[in-house]
């Protein structure tokens, strides 16, 4: 038997896999490119230096990869919020079910979003 | 590449895992305690930080806490501009009170945005096991996340001007209500604060006071 925060964190922890993956390869393209460029003028060779402009260039998608995976993660963290308001497995569950969209994938309801604004607001 | 567990993956399992058994809820006592007691009473979670934040204004605090108005039902958090409308001027430092580490925090980190450059958060001993993780999964650095050895920095940190706590979680407020008012008059506080709640919230002004009553007598015997 598993709770639900190990769940959580074990899928975070799967997701961090490729999180460093994809950092190491943007280091990896940068200074691979960096590289190429000074050994290019140094040598007088212009395609060369073309190319490590393009190996730059890789590591931008890398970098946005990397941005998607963290919000990926923060999310899978904020699943917390409803399952720490059940009082039961299957309060938790159905709470999952009715309340994903509109908690976790904001803008699919707006109307709903509205409505709460006019509705209890609540500082902490 | 793609996110090896995507979040609709996981909800999935989660569904399927609570519904069989195979997974069971299994949160701290803390957050239990502090899902009961929003449920129980979300009109009181503004409350109290409206009362802090007015109780400081009164006594010419250089704090001028204003509080964000955070909807639990669907998460939504004014911009760090509205929270500062009632500042003459920009103050220099904001500042992010966490004394429990509560699972609204997390609704509120993850959905604000600050346009401000130091912009910090402060934690309490006690709210860093709950924040710790989540702050690191969000990119917070030590940078701008300080950990405080007291449960309030109230002489050194009040005393630096400029400085705007835009938001305290419940433990904040209890500690400003608890010093703040049980040192100086607090009957002040409350015709203020009944004033400001009046127009804000009509429709539940009533509920409010009643609620005001216990909470009252609860801060001042905690104190």
């Amino acid at each position: 038997m598993r709770t639900a925060e190990h769940v959580i964190n074990q899928a975070i922890s799967e997701n961090r896999l490729p999180e460093y993956l994809l950092y190491g390869m943007s280091i990896a393209f940068v200074i691979t490119g960096v590289g190429l460029i000074v050994w290019s003028f140094v040598h007088g060779f212009v395609w060369t230096a073309v190319a490590g402009a393009g190996l730059n260039g890789l590591a931008w998608p890398a970098f946005a990869q990397t941005k998607r995976l963290r919000q990926e993660n923060l999310m899978l963290r904020m699943l917390e919020l409803p399952l720490s308001r059940a009082r039961t497995s299957e309060e938790a569950a159905t709470m999952l079910t009715e309340r994903f969209a509109s908690l976790f994938k904001p803008g699919v309801d707006p109307a709903a979003k509205k409505r709460g604004v006019k509705g209890k607001g609540a500082g902490e | 590449m793609k996110p090896r567990r995507t979040v609709e993956s996981v909800v999935d399992e989660l569904i399927e895992g609570l519904r069989s058994g195979e997974v069971v809820l299994g949160y701290p006592a803390a957050a239990k305690t502090f899902t009961a007691s929003i449920g129980a009473s979300v009109p009181n979670a503004s409350y109290s930080n409206a009362l802090a934040s007015q109780a400081l204004r009164e006594f010419g605090s250089p704090f001028y806490p204003t509080f964000a108005r955070l909807n639990f039902a669907d998460m939504e958090v004014v911009t760090s501009e509205e929270a500062l409308k009632g500042f003459s001027s920009t103050p220099k430092r904001l500042w992010l009170f966490v004394a429990r580490g509560e699972y609204s925090t997390y609704h509120f980190l993850s959905k604000i945005t600050i346009h401000h450059k130091d912009f910090r958060v402060l934690l309490t001993p006690e709210a860093v096991p709950l924040m710790a993780q989540f702050l690191a999964d969000q990119g917070w650095t030590t940078k701008n996340v300080r950990v405080m050895n007291e449960p309030f920095p109230s002489a050194d940190l009040m005393a630096l001007s400029d400085t705007a706590v835009i938001w305290g979680d419940r433990g904040f407020a209890d500690h400003i209500i608890s010093k703040v008012w049980i040192e100086n008059s607090w009957e002040t506080i409350h015709d203020g604060y009944r004033r400001i709640e009046k127009q804000s919230n009509p429709d539940r002004f009533h509920d409010i006071e009643e609620l005001y009553t216990s909470w009252w007598e609860s801060a001042k015997h905690k104190a």
